[in-house]
């Protein structure tokens, strides 16, 4: 991988040795940010103030002698729905353009403390509900690799802020802002894919932790139960300082896992030696060739380095977009039934109540989000529960039970992250389930809780070398294996 | 809306039950958003009848990843948020309170 | 219900061997120093919106965490008035509701802000008796 872009770790070595600085490494993705960003439109907004008065402390303080953390220097980018206390934090949504909350995410907080300079919120799909970052409402994000393709999403900006975009180059949105080197590394979050298929797209790692953890106290939730927190980076080695940064036990979240997070970066030299990785043996239809042959190249690439290949089968795999198009619909319907215009955001003043939680509403929710919230207030409904809803819940169960099967027989499991490289800005548009099906892969992690990741892996054949991404999934708590795959592909690619 | 607990197959959505379902969302939609989306909710439902097919008599439902239990918060006050700085960020703030029209007895 | 010449008695006995079965609806608030899911005051007459975090606003983001000590408390209550307090059987069910026979389930973490408490004691009802004696209906009241 040719990268004209320096690794997180990188910078942080340089900034501590002496060899750079803060502002002066902040001024150089400022600059990035000033030559393509009209293009690319990897960001809502941009913290450019903020950002150089804490660069600048950092660099006093590290001159004074004092530690500033584990990425001290570093900039690196949020997707929009994370909360930043007095900066705009807005969903890429009408409802909520320009509401500043009164507080920060567990994760902004622990970014800070660590030293990191964060850059600035980058644009989603609104709510996080999408797969191409189209359906923001200040308008879609393109792909650093190619403008006229979409950069993937929902957590397409950050995505692009981060790829190391440059012609005819491979990887290197929150994918943009990475893919272009607006930001060192970036967050986004993964509800059904809404990590991994950016990352795949736009040519980074891009990681979905176990579920719980990754703190969500401060993330806009969109479906409760499916959310996680996750870094996009260059590396595999900048991923695991994120997760080792970002992770571990929250007592804010109720559901974050009451341990700390498992030692990655130490064990990414490991190799996968004996390791046993999972292939599907029935693969869904619909995935591209040039997509497929990365696949099995990285599948040479494992056993070339001494692990074995062992097919397995997801017998409930075809069922989980539907499990999934029931289960984060029905709880979107109820997580973004807080948004009525009476204690922040976008209100239309009505005479009475309930015409201006209608009015508010409508006014401030794009096309997407009011079909899923109608989806899923209809999944849920008296007389329907059982029919959706229940149904969902209990196809649920077959899949985790099927990863459980699968995982007596293999340590990993590897698909294509995306059935396709990034496609055509406006191509999936017209139909909503034409769009769904691009989460085929990386929904039935987020409904099993497990741990997901994708890395770059090459260029496909015929769609002018845009990237192909690998997926890993592991076990819950099975980042430390899973790291170890990720590192091993990233030598080989 | 009609019951159907127990339902073989998924029952159809109508016209109708999208206008009443967009009232329990407290969405108003226009004419023409509510002819697409009953077009689209029906198509996509038609394809997540897919799961109609399977047999899951003896499963048991999955809410959430892991059945994590009993997680507590201790009885102990926690600084809040700044009042002003919550009211400096909402659409209608008066005298320290959100400011809404009256709700007209309707149950909200 | 009695005869109007003569003052009601403690031992009145309804018209056609009626017996009158009275259920009391209570609502109790817990003695707590915090909210149910919010770590802000639980104080009564204090300023508007001044006891308030992300889970009272309902903020984008905000997640709520149960408080052990109202818990303790319900269940305690629970157990004063000799109720049956069961754990709960799965996970799945995050409401908490008392229901008639005033089984108390045990709570599972509550992952919505959403916490419904419905107690009652016993239906209020009135019986057609003939010439029994008179049984005691209602849950014992402390013991």
């Amino acid at each position: 991988m040719t990268s004209e872009f320096v690794s997180v770790v990188d910078i942080v070595g340089s900034i501590r040795g002496g060899k750079t600085t803060a502002s002066d490494v902040l001024e150089q993705h400022l600059a990035r940010i000033d030559k393509r960003e009209t293009e690319i439109h990897a960001f809502n907004h941009i913290m450019a103030e903020s950002a150089r008065a804490n660069a600048a402390s950092i660099d006093a303080d590290l001159k004074a002698g004092n530690d500033r953390g584990p990425l001290a220097g570093v900039p690196i980018a949020l997707k929009d729905n994370m909360c930043t206390r007095g900066v705009p934090t807005t969903c890429s949504s009408k409802i909520l353009e320009g509401w500043k909350p009164p507080y920060d995410a567990t994760v902004v907080t622990r970014l800070q403390q660590a030293g990191a300079v964060i850059v600035g919120k980058t644009n989603l799909d609104e709510f996080a509900m999408g797969s191409s970052t189209e359906n923001s409402a200040f308008g879609p994000t393109r792909n650093p690799l190619d403008t006229s393709r979409v950069p993937g999403g929902s957590s397409g900006g950050s995505a692009a802020a981060v790829a190391a975009g440059f012609p005819g180059g491979s990887s290197g949105g929150s994918a943009a802002a990475v893919a272009a080197g607006f930001a060192a590394a970036s967050l986004g979050s993964d509800t059904g894919g809404s990590i991994r298929q950016p990352a795949a797209l736009c040519g980074v790692v891009g990681v979905k932790p176990t579920y719980g953890m990754v703190s969500r106290q401060g993330l806009v939730a969109f479906a409760s139960s499916l959310d996680q927190i996750g870094p996009f980076t260059h590396t595999v080695a900048d991923a695991a300082l994120l997760m080792e940064v970002i992770g571990g036990h929250d007592p804010l979240d109720s559901t974050s896992l009451d341990q700390p997070v498992p030692s990655l970066t130490a064990v990414l030299g490991q190799g996968v030696k004996g390791m046993r990785i999972g292939r599907l043996a029935d693969m869904p239809d619909g995935c591209e060739p040039e997509v497929l042959a990365r696949l099995d190249a990285a599948f040479d690439a494992l056993k070339a380095a001494g692990a074995t290949i062992v097919d397995i089968a997801l017998p409930s795999l075809s069922y989980c977009l539907t499990a999934y198009y029931l289960v984060a619909p029905a709880e979107a319907s109820s997580n973004l039934a807080r948004y009525d215009g009476v204690r922040y955001g976008l209100r239309v003043e009505s005479a009475d109540l309930i015409s201006m939680y209608g009015a508010t509403r409508a006014a401030g929710f794009g096309a997407e989000v009011k079909r899923r919230i109608m989806l899923g207030t209809y999944a849920l409904s008296a007389g329907y529960y059982d029919a959706y809803y229940g149904k969902a819940l209990k196809v649920r169960r077959l899949i985790a039970n099927d990863f459980a099967a699968a995982y007596q027989s293999c340590d990993v499991i590897l698909t294509p992250t995306s059935p396709t490289v990034a496609f055509p800005i406006g191509e999936k548009t017209s139909d909503p389930l034409t769009m769904y099906l691009c989460d085929i892969f990386t929904i039935p992690t987020n409904l099993a809780g497990h741990a997901a990741m994708s890395v770059p892996f090459g260029t496909g054949a015929h769609s002018h070398s845009m990237p192909v991404g690998v997926q890993i999934l592991a076990p819950a708590l099975g980042e430390p294996t899973m790291f170890r795959v990720a590192a091993e592909l990233e030598r080989a690619s | 809306m009609s019951p159907s607990s127990d339902a073989k197959t998924t029952p159809k959505i109508t016209a109708q039950v999208v206008a009443k379902v967009a009232h329990l969302a407290r969405l108003d939609l226009t004419e023409a958003e509510l002819a697409l989306m009953t077009t689209q909710l029906t198509g996509m439902l038609d394809h997540f009848g897919d799961i109609d097919k399977l047999d899951l008599s003896a499963v048991t439902p999955m809410a959430q990843p892991f059945p994590i239990k009993n997680v507590y918060r201790e009885d102990v006050v926690v600084p809040g948020l700044d009042r002003q700085e919550v009211l400096d960020n909402a659409p209608a703030p008066q005298d320290g309170r959100f400011r809404v029209p009256p709700s007209n007895g309707a149950e909200s | 219900m009695s005869n109007a010449s003569s003052a009601p008695s403690h031992a009145t006995v309804l018209p056609n061997g009626w017996e009158m079965v009275i259920g009391l609806e209570v609502h109790v608030e817990l003695d707590t120093k915090t909210k149910l899911f919010s770590a802000s005051p639980n104080h009564f007459g204090d300023e508007p919106n001044t006891n308030i975090d992300p889970v009272t606003l309902g903020l984008p983001g905000a997640l709520p965490v149960i408080n052990r000590r109202a818990v303790e408390l319900a269940i305690r209550l629970g157990l004063a008035l000799n109720c049956t307090v069961q754990a709960s059987q799965s996970s799945t069910d995050v409401r908490l509701s008392l229901q008639y026979a005033l089984a108390l389930r045990s709570i599972a973490p509550c992952r919505r802000a959403r916490f419904t408490a419905k107690t009652t004691f016993t239906k209020t009802s009135r019986r057609h008796i003939k010439s029994r004696s008179t049984t005691n209906q209602s849950t014992s009241m402390g013991s």
